[in-house]
């Protein structure tokens, strides 16, 4: 009996040793990664919302308390509600001219009996190449005195444009790259869904006189319509954080069209120096952006 | 699969379907390399050939000058450089600190494990821009500002790349572990001899990963690094555009020679990196 106990005791002594050893080994291991994470990803993040109640000063931070000044001269920033309207008009354009075209594309590969591989390499390599690199090409094309966009009318006898320079094509001319940039790599992440919809579907259908149109409205777009919801989502929240791309075409212009909320904090921040101000507006895009994808998510989950 | 059927494609209207597909996909492709093609033929061409009102596809004498040019005077080495070297402190870095959380988070199971994965989750909800000011700020307070270490720090953890492993090292029987652990193998042991060997796909993936995302990285370096020896090659193909001091022909040999590297990763490990894109995809 009192050896049982003995033996009982030992083995919960043992348990209870091993337990503090799995919790400070399993934390050790961790300690790298978090420190990482906590210092560089959620200090600055508190740091920059609680740096938008204060007048920064970047000599003694915090600076002086001005309550929520920055945030009520955002709101009535005309130049920031108006990079809002141009946010949504980039979003307007990108699902108009580009969000479509990988869904069809990828379609169509899909029904490629040969040479499958090979088209969806054909496609994909040219969007492997940096946006950035891309981008800046792009600026070559739609030069327009030398450019190749005005060349190309000019062989059909269209009189050239000023593309970049004219507010009626501007956004045109930003979108337009991105079915080449960005359509290659969304068209192989639809290919993958496109792989995983079940054939037998599809003979049943045809069995039973379903025309081509309806087999695709029925069964192909049901079957992938968890990620053409999840790139809209992402669609939405690229327009929200449109910048790289228009600081490298336009710069903003032309007299501040395509000056993006983002553009619009960046340039508040480096060239004014208006750190605080400019985190203010980081702070509310995040807000929008989240508020939209949230809004967004819930409208087509109910809708299933 | 397919939508349309075998048998239909037997009959003439769909024998014209098939065809008119192909030729649609034919000219797509040709749509989707053409501005590559251009850029890659562009750099044998001469200034005057670039900026001439009547273009040509073909360079009339194929020269390489641009190219000499671009290496003796813009100083493309030091920027290749620069890229490389942040890059490969940033994938050894990751590298490390995701080997050891994920292991953590896969076989060791410390009670606070959970909450710490929510919140390595809860990172993937910032945005880079919301970081970047404040980045700055604490980089400019600690005296980092024109460090390349600066951006090594804040690269030095991706919860994106931890939530792979983990979910990798999952697969791996605990079976292996605990025989090793008889066997008097330690934690160190452990990751080197019996983890990392076994999960080599998914190191490619998430080296592959993390390089893709540190060399088209654009807005960090930007505000880190103002000093143009320090410029990786994204700023100065940026800061080029916005300049013209420097010939076309130069211009697009830097252009091409950014756009090089990552087309050959690429191609290198492109069925893994279709399979992450896939995962990643389909996780959100």
């Amino acid at each position: 009996m009192k050896t049982e106990i003995k033996t009982e005791k030992k083995k919960n002594k043992v348990m209870l040793r091993q337990g503090v050893r799995k919790e400070v080994l399993g934390l050790m291991l961790l300690l790298p990664a978090l420190a990482s994470i906590l210092l560089f990803k959620y200090f600055p993040i508190v740091l920059g919302v609680f740096e938008t109640f204060f007048k920064m000063n970047i000599v003694k931070l915090p600076g002086e308390f001005i309550g929520f000044d920055n945030y009520i001269r955002a709101f009535t920033d005309k130049q920031f509600l108006g990079a809002f309207l141009h946010n949504a008009k980039a979003f307007c354009y990108s699902l108009c001219m580009n969000f479509w075209v990988p869904i069809v594309l990828a379609m169509l590969v899909d029904e490629a009996r040969r040479g499958k591989t090979i088209f969806r390499l054909l496609y994909f390599i040219p969007a492997c190449a940096p946006s950035i690199a891309m981008t800046v090409l792009w600026k070559f094309f739609w030069q327009p005195d030398y450019g190749l966009a005005n060349y190309i009318l000019s062989i059909f006898g269209i009189p050239g444009q000023m593309w970049l320079n004219s507010e009626s094509w501007v956004y045109f001319c930003i979108y337009f790259p991105h079915l080449v940039i960005s359509g290659g790599m969304n068209l192989v992440i639809y290919l993958a869904a496109l792989q995983d919809v079940p054939g037998e579907l599809y003979e049943a259908a045809l069995v039973d006189g379903v025309g081509i149109f309806n087999r695709i409205r029925y069964i192909t777009i049901p079957c992938i319509k968890h990620i053409i919801i999840l790139m809209l989502t992402l669609s939405i929240i690229n327009a929200f954080n449109l910048m790289e791309n228009i600081m490298i075409l336009t710069g903003g212009g032309p007299s501040n069209s395509t000056q993006t909320m983002l553009l619009y904090a960046y340039q508040q921040g480096v060239n004014s120096m208006d750190y605080s101000y400019a985190m203010t507006m980081t702070t509310i895009i995040f807000i929008v952006t989240m508020t939209l994808t949230v809004v967004f998510n819930k409208v087509t989950r109910e809708k299933d | 699969m397919a939508v349309i059927q075998n048998i239909e494609l037997k009959s003439r209207k769909g024998k014209w379907l098939l065809r008119f597909i192909y030729l649609f996909l034919v000219v797509g492709a040709i749509i989707q390399f053409f501005p590559l093609t251009w850029l890659f033929l562009g750099t044998f061409k001469t200034n005057a050939e670039l900026i001439s009102a009547v273009p040509s596809l073909l360079p009339a004498k194929w020269s390489i000058d641009a190219y000499i040019e671009a290496f003796s005077k813009y100083k493309i080495w030091e920027n290749l450089y620069n890229t490389f070297f942040v890059c490969a402190f940033i994938i050894i870095a990751q590298t490390f600190t995701s080997t050891l959380a994920a292991f953590s988070f896969s076989k060791v199971r410390p009670k606070s494990g959970n909450f710490i994965y929510m919140m390595f989750l809860g990172t993937q909800m910032f945005s880079t821009t919301a970081l970047l000011f404040p980045t700055y700020i604490m980089m400019s307070k600690m005296g980092m500002i024109g460090s390349k270490w600066s951006w090594v720090l804040c690269s030095s953890a991706w919860a994106y790349a931890i939530v792979l492993y983990k979910s990798f090292f999952d697969s791996i029987p605990k079976d292996l572990i605990e025989a090793s652990e008889i066997d008097g193998a330690g934690t160190f042991r452990q990751i080197t001899n019996i983890i990392m060997p076994l999960s080599k796909p998914i190191y490619s993936v998430c080296i592959l990963n993390t390089f893709m995302a540190v060399y088209n990285d654009f807005l960090f370096p930007l505000m880190l690094l103002p000093d143009e020896k320090d410029w990786t090659l994204m700023i100065r193909i940026y800061s080029m555009s916005n300049t013209g001091d420097i010939p076309d022909n130069v211009k697009y040999v830097l252009l091409f020679v950014t756009c090089l590297p990552s087309i050959i990763f690429y191609l290198f490990a492109q069925k893994n990196i279709q399979q992450g894109i896939s995962t990643a995809g389909l996780k959100g």
